[in-house]
């Protein structure tokens, strides 16, 4: 039996799949490929059944490609039950999702969430009359707290066995003439093979939607004709565009349907959200809050995080050299050991002082409610780059470590949007690659040179946006984002949330990283260094005007990007850089390192965000930039 | 007074009268509780050239200071 939980964004849907799914399932979860869902088998009272997490829809009209994915779960591959999930405190609102979602004749349980947030708002609603006049079960739950949910998923089951679908509601009469005109036009035959019931086929043509438009062109164009007919007959008779007599009418029924079934008391005391937005979403301190929240999310997540890495990898080195002793140091055994223990501990150094943290920090953030402010409050900034106020965040952490920041990207609602952050943000210097900025352009060259390479890379990684929004234009009409009311977090639902994106490194980015550094430490033991230098010299050497030598500290500097400057002592034989570069090579050396492409970990992380070609082009595109990068400098000195 | 949403200031109420986009604003909007005849208050005006921030049926929604000025509204009260 297959459940599908379908509600509005925020309406507190994944705190419901969690709190059933639990630890002991298996949960699937393929982002940025085909699915997009997160299925789960779940066992409850002897009985088992997949519920499915679809991504959270306003409405079955949308031309948004993960709500097209919802509506496309919903309408063709029909689930046996939907829970649909309404945030009461804005019962008024859902209901429209409901009404549509009770025309597709699937059984339903409606999942009244958050029922103590309405209490709090002054909105009482009488949950028995609700359920009369959908004709389907209704029940309060608050699912942060697991309140109710057991009895909701009784009563889905019941009733998926039942197979009791709910009550149709009519628009007016005339919308209703035109509908039933078009669905006698549509056939059985067209729905059918389209697999949508004719009404809703009807009401999304009626609606302008243009997925089914085009199906319907690609089997039976001629019945376009009538179609825009009906259309055009529509808006004559009520002076607005056919669409918006669609859903005017629909809204005006979930509103009539609210005030049979919820009376609001006015409220006496001035909500807490006013009293803190005052603040928070002020015009000027509004910016003065984000910068400060921004900036100690940034210190306690990296501060803490490099004091841990440090001796974690040093007691992996020690450990490594404890085997070297017992291993002869030498052995092919001993190198694939060592590359192994590299790569695991290159991960345990991520994940436990920066990933963990990090997470934890993001979750409180999103589940108290910040993000779609902060999102608000920079909404015209990231506009300059094609992007929106939400892709903020993983930008300001990117400084940090880009690993985290990838996995931040999530919190992006378009695919577009993650697949632009997330190749914007590897470009930008982690701790890591600032090392190498510090010890060869700020200790060499002088901070102002340093200084000059941030703001460069600022401007280029405007650019990029600029260049990449080109090519992926933003199909959505602006911000429009809805700012929920602020929330405590649950413990367990940040904690499941901080595991659930955990497991996505675990499993995908570190083997990643494991097998990378095993290949690198197999070049060392067959002493392929100079061949590798060999090949890339005409690059290096050729194009860039570096040191041979560099070559194999690039390739190195892919496993982890402070290996760059450890192994540019070893190959230049000195740490006295300025005794064997110039200061042009340094300059030229640090600016390639700064964009080429990101460490393992970072590839590993693009792959689960952005998937296998996301990954390959974030590649060649940082590549192809770090190079163009190179080469303005080198013409920049030769000029100077 | 017939304006659109991006020209309001802070706490002034207004009717939706019209929303001009395109088809894909009007169902965007739709989503969120934005219908033509629907009341909303300003609680943050888009001064420049941010957004809006505007409360209506109970829910609070942002809205791009471009999308906002596409919306037609009346003013109903001003404070």
């Amino acid at each position: 039996m297959r459940i599908a939980l379908v509600g509005q964004p925020n309406c507190g849907k994944s705190a419901l799949f969690n709190s059933v799914a639990g630890y002991k399932t298996i949960v699937s979860n393929f982002p940025g490929t085909t699915v997009d869902y997160v299925t789960s088998q779940v066992n409850l009272n002897g009985e088992g059944f997949t519920l499915v997490d679809l991504p959270g829809i306003y409405s079955l009209s949308t031309s948004e490609k993960e709500e097209l994915l919802t509506r496309r779960y919903l309408i063709k591959k029909r689930p046996d039950l939907v829970v649909n999930i309404i945030d009461a405190s804005v019962l008024s609102r859902s209901l429209e999702l409901t009404l549509e979602l009770l025309e597709l004749k699937i059984p339903m349980v409606v999942c009244l969430n958050m029922i103590d947030e309405a209490a709090r708002k002054g909105i009482e609603i009488d949950v028995e009359h609700l359920s009369q006049d959908l004709g389907v079960p209704v029940v309060p739950t608050i699912a942060t707290r697991g309140h109710g949910v057991p009895e909701l998923f009784e009563r889905a089951v019941e009733n998926a066995k039942k197979g009791k679908t709910g009550s149709t509601h009519f628009l007016s009469l005339d919308v209703e003439n035109v509908m039933s005109e078009l669905v006698g036009l549509l056939g059985k035959d067209l729905p059918a093979r389209l697999g949508v019931p004719g009404r809703i086929l009807a009401v999304k043509l009626l609606e302008q939607d243009e997925e089914f438009e085009q199906e319907v062109r690609e089997i039976e164009p001629g019945i376009l004709k009538d179609v825009g007919r009906l259309r055009r007959m529509l808006s004559e008779c009520h002076g607005r565009p056919s669409d918006v007599v669609v859903s005017s009418e629909r809204h005006s029924l979930a509103m009539n349907l609210f005030e049979h079934v919820a009376r609001v008391k006015p409220r006496t005391v001035k909500p807490f959200r006013d009293q803190i937005d005052r603040y928070l979403m002020h015009p000027y301190l509004g910016y003065l809050f984000l910068g400060g929240i921004l900036f100690c999310f940034f210190l306690l997540v990296f501060s803490l995080g490099r004091h841990v890495e440090e001796p974690i990898l040093a007691l992996f080195d020690h450990f490594a050299a404890y085997l070297g002793a017992h291993l002869s140091s030498d052995s092919l055994v001993f190198t694939v050991i060592n590359g192994l223990i590299q790569g695991f501990s290159g991960g345990i150094g991520i994940v436990l002082p920066y990933l963990i943290p990090f997470l934890l920090c993001l979750s409180l953030l999103e589940d108290l409610g910040y993000l779609p402010r902060a999102a608000f409050l920079m909404d015209s900034l990231m506009h300059s780059i094609g992007l929106h106020g939400k892709s903020i965040i993983p930008f300001v952490l990117s400084y940090g470590c880009n690993v985290p920041a990838i996995m931040g990207v999530g919190i992006m609602e378009r695919s577009r949007d993650r697949f632009i952050t997330a190749v914007l943000v590897t470009l930008i210097p982690c701790a890591a690659r600032t090392t190498i900025i510090f010890a060869l352009v700020a200790f060499y060259l002088g901070p102002a040179r340093a200084l000059i390479l941030y703001l460069l890379n600022i401007v280029v990684i405007a650019a990029a946006g600029k260049v990449l929004s080109r090519f992926l234009p933003d199909s959505s009409p602006g911000m429009v984002l809805e700012m929920p009311s602020y929330k405590i977090p649950g413990f367990s639902t940040v904690v499941r949330k901080v595991w659930f994106r955990l497991r996505e490194f675990i499993v995908i980015a570190w083997p990643i990283l494991m097998v990378g550094s095993v290949v690198l430490s197999l070049l060392e033991y067959l002493h392929l260094a100079g061949p590798i230098n060999d090949i890339l010299s005409p690059f290096t050497n050729g194009l860039l005007g570096l040191p041979r030598e560099v070559g194999i500290t690039l390739i190195f500097g892919i496993l982890r990007k402070e290996l760059t400057i450890i192994m540019l002592v070893q190959a230049l034989g000195t740490s006295n850089f300025a005794a064997v570069m110039t200061a042009e090579q340094m300059m030229v050396f640090t600016v390639f390192s700064l964009f080429y492409i990101p460490c393992l970990a970072t590839l590993g992380m693009l792959r689960t965000v952005i998937g296998n070609r996301g990954m390959l082009f974030a590649l060649f595109f940082n590549t192809a930039i770090g190079t163009l990068a190179a080469l303005g400098f080198r013409v920049l000195y030769y000029f100077s | 007074m017939i304006t659109t949403l991006e020209k309001l200031k802070d706490g002034m109420e207004a009717v939706v009268k019209e929303i001009h986009g395109g088809h894909n604003l009007r169902q965007r909007l739709g989503g969120l509780g934005v219908h033509p005849q629907d009341r909303l208050k300003v609680l943050r005006s888009g001064f420049l050239g941010g957004p809006v921030l505007i409360e209506i049926h109970g829910t609070q929604v942002g809205i791009g200071h471009g999308m906002a000025g596409k919306i037609e509204v009346e003013v109903t009260e001003s404070l």
